[in-house]
């Protein structure tokens, strides 16, 4: 039993240095989660500002169409058809780097999700707070920037980084643009020795690990941010 | 124009204010002025549109007709800068409405500092000076979760104070807060009154009204059908509907 | 918190593990079990199922055509099937995905277009090989690679885990090969100017060719090859009643009839 399990073991990733598949691969994972991320936030934001501004004061009528629109699209398709899209049709015929090709993608799918997260932590904030900040002869955007948004970003926080928990596990499609990430690279690995078991689980197992980490991260921050409450 | 001409004798003048919410109308034609001054309670049922008029007064309700004159000018004009005039208008809410994530010193200081272009020493100095008048200087570090509701709303007038304005709207200031505190928040309000602020109070608060204001009008189904000195209002007045009111809550 | 973690970590390692020790080691032997079951059924039965694992996406040798699996496979399999006295049952799966499929008796066995490699055979055994083929080179009408030679530095696609895959990996670097999970895809991204060529086998290579403007095949194959059908390691009834089948349909030139039907000999 311990036999072919090492045997296992050695055929998947030290024979060829077939464990660099992974080790690659979850740096391509990394790298296209934490830059979509970023892309989303500042895109989730926009958007979340441009929809609450045309809630509030009516204006932005056009912008906030717009986003209507790419929030519909977005959340109503599938990452990997989008990924697809954007690497076989948007930028049709250009070598584009992958990594930049994901990135963009899942930074564009990400950021649907991000603006509806940043909206609803805009929207918990009692209204009571934006007439205190407006009587007070704040403006519409210092009223936003000093008062609301703040309180917004503190009660995001937890639901931002279980939305990265989410995108990295999304990442997972990448695969499909020839990109060498860490379930592409399984399947390298898978692909060359015949077996599942290992590749598959050395690949989940990873996927997991960083999970957790983000999670007690999340907890670490949600417990601080309760102390901070009271 | 006669109406305008009236309208710069009063710090408000209020002429023809209709406010409405979709087919349902709240106000209906409301004219009224408050002088420099003058403290003014508005009293009357429930769902009489009492605080839909207070928050007409500086435009946190949006009008569906008429004007509002505050300091000669027209701030129901769309071409109005209203955050100009707001500045001027102080307002204190059922709800207190302090900032959780601000300190109280940052609760007072941030409007000034931003808005008057105050120096952060100028405006806390202030800040200081008002909070030792309504007691509470030793709480200026703490956030407003570790203070009672009545020092929350004691904080909240002085943080309309910090502005320097020249009416303070008072929309049922102690509606939300338990028995024991409601004196302390009045008190606060009558010194303020004493120091000759123009007020406007929408209140349940029928001693204060009565002790402490030089006009009561009385609302109902969104227009005022009275307005007396306290002591003929309280006495003997005139209306059958201010004298069905007065019975139930006396 | 930092020790709750650990001992989670620790949980979930051990029990994959200890998993991971049962499932190969019964992998061994249980291997067999499927795959017993269906000759066993066949032999009751005298037209049990063989499942056939194949990926098919790989023209002419095996594609979609109406709701149907078609192709050069398809039918030599039909036609082995017949000679053995069963019926096939054709799954569809990703290419890389076929041979553990056979391993782990899901399927009977899997033909899609497979080379013959050292490396497989450890996994499975080949039947003798029933079609030859090359590896090819596609590249752009106005490209300057001419020759197998002047990959040397190019990126080249390929799809997931061929033969095509396992050769440019191997002789030029994993940074010079870009694995598509379908060959179509490679071949697009290769129109798209994405990369500079793709390695894939001769004739679904045709059949790309034909039908995206601006491609080209060259002439020196980039490797020769030949197919041949994967079965399960210890199935070796089956293995010797498809090769005795294969021998029949050679010998009457039922093979060579199929296979003309869907290439046509220059």
């Amino acid at each position: 039993m311990w036999e072919n399990f090492k045997s296992q073991f050695i055929l998947n990733f030290v024979d060829d240095n077939r464990w660099h598949y992974l080790t690659d691969g979850l740096f391509i994972t990394l790298e296209i989660t934490v830059f979509a991320a970023l892309l989303g936030l500042v895109l989730g934001f926009i958007i979340a500002v441009i929809r609450h501004n045309h809630e509030k004061t009516g204006k932005l009528k056009i912008a906030n169409a717009l986003c209507s629109l790419y929030l519909t699209i977005i959340r109503g398709t599938p990452v990997v058809v989008q990924l697809m899209i954007i690497y076989f049709v948007v930028f049709g015929s250009v070598r584009i780097d992958k990594v930049l090709v994901a990135v963009i993608a899942f930074g564009i799918n990400s950021g649907a999700y991000q603006a509806e997260i940043f909206r609803s932590g805009i929207q918990s904030i009692p209204k009571g707070q934006y007439e205190a900040g407006r009587t007070l002869g704040f403006s519409y955007r210092q009223t936003m920037l000093t008062v609301i948004m703040p309180q917004a970003l503190r009660s995001v926080v937890p639901t931002l980084l279980n939305e990265l928990i989410a995108l990295l596990k999304e990442t997972s499609v990448a695969g499909y643009i020839a990109l060498g990430d860490l379930t592409k690279g399984g399947d390298i690995i898978r692909s060359r020795t015949y077996s599942a078991f290992m590749p598959l689980i050395a690949v989940a197992l990873i996927y997991l690990t960083l999970v957790l980490i983000m999670e007690s991260i999340v907890k670490r921050i949600e417990r601080r941010l309760k102390k901070n409450e009271r | 124009m006669k109406d305008n001409n009236a309208a710069s004798n009063a710090l408000i003048s209020v002429q023809s204010l209709k406010k409405s919410f979709g087919d349902k109308d709240v106000l209906t034609d409301i004219s009224v002025d408050v002088n420099k001054g003058d403290v003014v309670c508005v009293i009357g049922p429930s769902g009489s549109g009492k605080s839909t008029f207070l928050r007409c007064l500086n435009r946190l309700e949006e009008p569906t007709g008429g004007h509002i004159f505050f300091e000669g000018v027209d701030i129901c004009d769309p071409k109005v800068d209203i955050d100009m005039h707001r500045r001027k208008m102080g307002m204190v809410f059922q709800q207190f409405n302090l900032f959780p994530h601000m300190t109280i010193m940052k609760n007072l200081t941030v409007a000034p500092i931003k808005l008057l272009s105050l120096s952060q020493e100028e405006a806390e100095s202030y800040a200081r000076e008002l909070l030792s008048k309504v007691g509470l200087l030793d709480r200026a570090g703490d956030y407003p979760m570790q203070l009672s509701g009545g020092q929350q709303q004691r904080i909240a007038i002085v943080r309309a104070l910090c502005m320097k304005p020249d009416v303070m709207l008072f929309d049922e200031p102690t509606s939300a807060l338990d028995p024991e505190m409601v004196g302390e928040v009045l008190s606060v309000m009558k010194d303020l009154a004493h120091e000759k602020m123009t007020m406007v109070v929408v209140t349940h608060e029928m001693g204060f009204a009565r002790e402490v204001a030089n006009r009561i009008m009385f609302m109902d189904e969104g227009r005022f059908i009275e307005e007396a000195a306290p002591e003929e209002f309280f006495v003997s007045p005139k209306n059958e509907r201010t004298r069905l009111f007065l019975s139930k809550v006396l | 918190m930092k020790k709750k973690i650990i001992a989670l970590l620790m949980t979930t390692v051990t029990c994959l593990s200890l998993a991971a020790c049962s499932g190969s080691s019964s992998g061994a032997d249980s291997e067999s079990a499927p795959a017993e079951e269906t000759t066993d059924e066949a032999a009751e039965s005298g037209s049990a199922k063989l499942i056939m694992a194949t990926n098919a996406e790989f023209p002419p040798y095996e594609y979609h055509d109406n709701d149907q699996i078609v192709g050069i496979d398809a039918e030599i399999a039909e036609a082995l099937a017949k000679e053995i006295g069963a019926e096939v049952e054709i799954e569809d799966i990703a290419f890389d995905s076929i041979i553990p499929e056979v391993t782990s008796g899901k399927a009977d066995f899997g033909m899609a277009g497979m080379t013959v490699t050292e490396d497989r055979k450890k996994s499975v055994n080949f039947t003798d090989t029933y079609a030859s083929a090359k590896q090819v080179i596609i590249v752009t009408e106005d490209s300057d690679i001419a020759s197998p030679d002047d990959l040397e530095g190019k990126v080249v696609g390929v799809q997931t885990g061929t033969t095509g895959d396992i050769y440019i990996s191997d002789e030029l670097g994993d940074d010079a090969v870009e694995r598509y999970a379908k060959g179509m895809e490679a071949v697009q991204a290769l129109s798209q100017n994405k990369i500079d060529a793709v390695v894939i086998d001769n004739e679904p290579a045709k059949v790309y060719v034909s039908e995206n403007e601006g491609l080209k095949i060259l002439d020196t194959a980039y490797a020769e090859e030949e197919y041949a059908i994967a079965v399960a390691l210890d199935n070796t009834e089956l293995l010797d009643k498809l090769n005795a089948a294969l021998k029949t349909l050679k010998d009457n030139g039922t093979i060579d009839e199929i296979v003309g039907k869907y290439i046509k000999t220059e």
